[in-house]
């Protein structure tokens, strides 16, 4: 291979793997999250590259370090909630868990990912996607001391946990876009296959 | 999580301390020497430990640990600052500087103030020692006094300072010798021994942490044996020294420390729960049970390790132990709701409701209430 085309393919791999690693805006508009799960984005959500915070999907507004909006579509029995914990047993998701249950996990999955002072509650009955579900509030400290507060909603159908999480810090973040992240929440739809 | 720092011993720079002057009480390094670097960087990662958010602020815990601590100290209780820090680990860490940390999960196995006096004594000694300074070649060839706050920072959680390092190497940089951690092994017993507490607690600090290891292969105890293996011969080379001391018999302080650690001691049980390590929080379980006798709030989080884990047997044991802790004073009010959800689980429905109903009964204002009374509607 002669050194010219050599050098473009690897700027092409280069650019490709740039591509996939980037911050991109979504929306607005309805957007598919995986798992039969939509929601309608506004503008200025980003989404975050594959795999960050081990989620399947992963959006944020001013950045990881200060808001996250966390998706789990369609997680089933023995699956877990991320994809850093796959290897733990007593972390996978059973299709009879509770919500008080689901929320249980939620603050373990936290503190496992270096959160301090993980705290939990308020949880209460809540339409998620049209079906029966749940709400809860959490709170925690990042590794650099900042405090996050955070709202989840979900709900177990068929077996399968859909949720959807938003968190930002306690300071600016969580009230700026908490309104646009429960806007988002409420409009999420489950499309089975 | 991972972060836990897992040393029952000293952090400190400078090792290699051989022709030192043990430190003087009330002394601090001149700004000209080397070893005012080292504490410098410790003062940095004192300063982000003051306002970490992991921080346990309770005043009334706090004054306490820190009295045990200058009883032990003496002369250099001025010069010991203790910061709890709520972290289901069983590390206790000094800095060069004096700043001695102890994580709630250290204090959550401790049985007594003796065995807490010994783990003081043990850090006091690398202390007083400066065990640390000869590692200032370390310090130099690492860099500046930001490179160290990053090593100290990392080796405590402390925030904004451990972004550099990942704690297990930070560990690893600060690590003392065999003799060092001998020298403060004999060093502790004599000082808890001359403030009038039992040498003997010293051992049993050791039988505590084996007591946990091997299970889960990854438990804190485990991690601290890695990072730092007990010789052979050092718990019975502390046995010895500690059976040719003075064993005063009130020289426990069994029921001041359990009284200081009460209004925290669900929580830190709570934490343990909350890593999901069951095989490893069983044990240690029972640990405290056998060691302490069996109260409502461990039974009550024993059940909780068997409900959360799940497995074959584990609904049965649950149900058991939550039946324990309902026998005896006390009781949690969140039994009530987990007996509930391990019946639901298990398609027992009237038993589900009924405990439902308890926990409401007991706990009408509970935050979860309308979430219960769904599960209750859902069971009719």
């Amino acid at each position: 291979m002669r050194w010219p085309v050599f050098l473009a393919l690897v700027l092409a791999v280069l650019a490709a793997l740039a591509g996939c690693a980037r911050i991109a805006a979504v929306g607005p508009g309805r957007v598919e999250i995986g798992g039969g799960l939509s929601v309608q984005a506004a503008a200025g959500w980003n989404r975050l590259p594959r795999g960050a915070f081990g989620a399947g999907a992963a959006w944020t507004r001013d950045g990881p370090g200060l808001d996250a909006l966390l998706f789990v579509a369609g997680h089933g029995e023995g699956e877990p909630l991320f994809a850093h914990t796959r290897e733990r047993k007593a972390l996978l998701l059973r299709a009879s868990m509770t919500p008080t249950e689901v929320m249980e996990l939620w603050a373990t999955e936290l503190a496992l990912a270096d959160r301090r002072m993980v705290t939990v509650g308020s949880l209460m009955p809540a339409e998620f996607a049209g079906a029966p579900g749940f709400r809860f509030q959490y709170a925690y400290a990042d590794a650099d001391g900042l405090v996050f507060d955070g709202y989840a909603a979900g709900a177990m159908i068929a077996g399968r946990l859909y949720l959807i999480a938003f968190s930002g810090t306690r300071a600016h973040q969580f009230r700026a876009h908490w309104l646009a992240a429960a806007a988002l929440i409420g409009s999420a739809r489950i499309v089975s296959d | 999580m991972n972060r836990l720092p897992l040393l029952l011993c000293v952090l400190a720079l400078a090792a290699c301390s051989a022709g030192l002057e043990p430190m003087a009480p009330q002394a601090r390094p001149a700004l000209a020497d080397d070893e005012a670097g080292v504490w410098l960087a410790a003062d940095r990662a004192e300063h982000g430990l003051q306002s970490a958010p992991h921080r346990v602020r309770d005043p009334a815990l706090n004054r306490y640990v820190q009295g045990v601590a200058c009883k032990v100290a003496g002369t250099y209780c001025g010069d010991i600052r203790v910061y709890l820090v709520r972290e289901a680990g069983l590390n206790a860490a000094m800095l060069p500087n004096g700043v001695l940390t102890l994580q709630t999960g250290l204090l959550l196995r401790l049985a007594d103030e003796a065995q807490l006096a010994a783990v003081i004594g043990h850090e006091l000694g690398h202390y007083v020692e400066r065990d640390g300074f000869a590692q200032m070649e370390r310090a130099r060839q690492l860099g500046d006094i930001g490179a160290w706050a990053a090593v100290f920072g990392a080796a405590l959680g402390v925030p904004g300072l451990d972004s550099a390092l990942e704690t297990e190497a930070a560990l690893d940089i600060l690590a003392f010798s065999r003799d060092q951690e001998g020298a403060s092994d004999v060093f502790g017993l004599e000082r808890m021994a001359a403030a009038g507490y039992a040498p003997q607690a010293a051992v049993e600090v050791w039988d505590l942490i084996l007591a946990e290891a091997g299970a889960d292969g990854a438990t804190p105890a485990d991690r601290l044996l890695a990072t730092h293996p007990l010789p052979e011969d050092r718990r019975e080379r502390l046995n010895a020294a500690a059976i040719a001391l003075p064993q005063p018999p009130e020289g426990r302080g069994r029921a001041a420390y359990r009284a200081a650690l009460a209004p925290h001691r669900a929580a830190f049980l709570a934490d343990e729960v909350r890593l999901r390590q069951p095989t490893a929080t069983l044990r240690l379980f029972r640990y405290l049970a056998e060691r302490d006798g069996l109260d409502a709030v461990l039974a009550f989080h024993w059940g909780e390790v068997h409900r959360l884990r799940g497995w074959k047997d584990d609904r049965r044991k649950a149900l058991a132990t939550y039946a324990r802790a309902l026998a005896l004073p006390d009781v949690p009010v969140e039994t009530h709701r987990s007996i509930a959800l391990v019946r639901r689980a298990l398609g027992q429905w009237r038993g589900a409701r009924f405990a439902f109903q308890r926990y409401l009964a007991h706990a009408p204002d509970a935050p979860d209430r309308a979430i219960v009374e769904a599960y209750i509607a859902e069971v009719l």
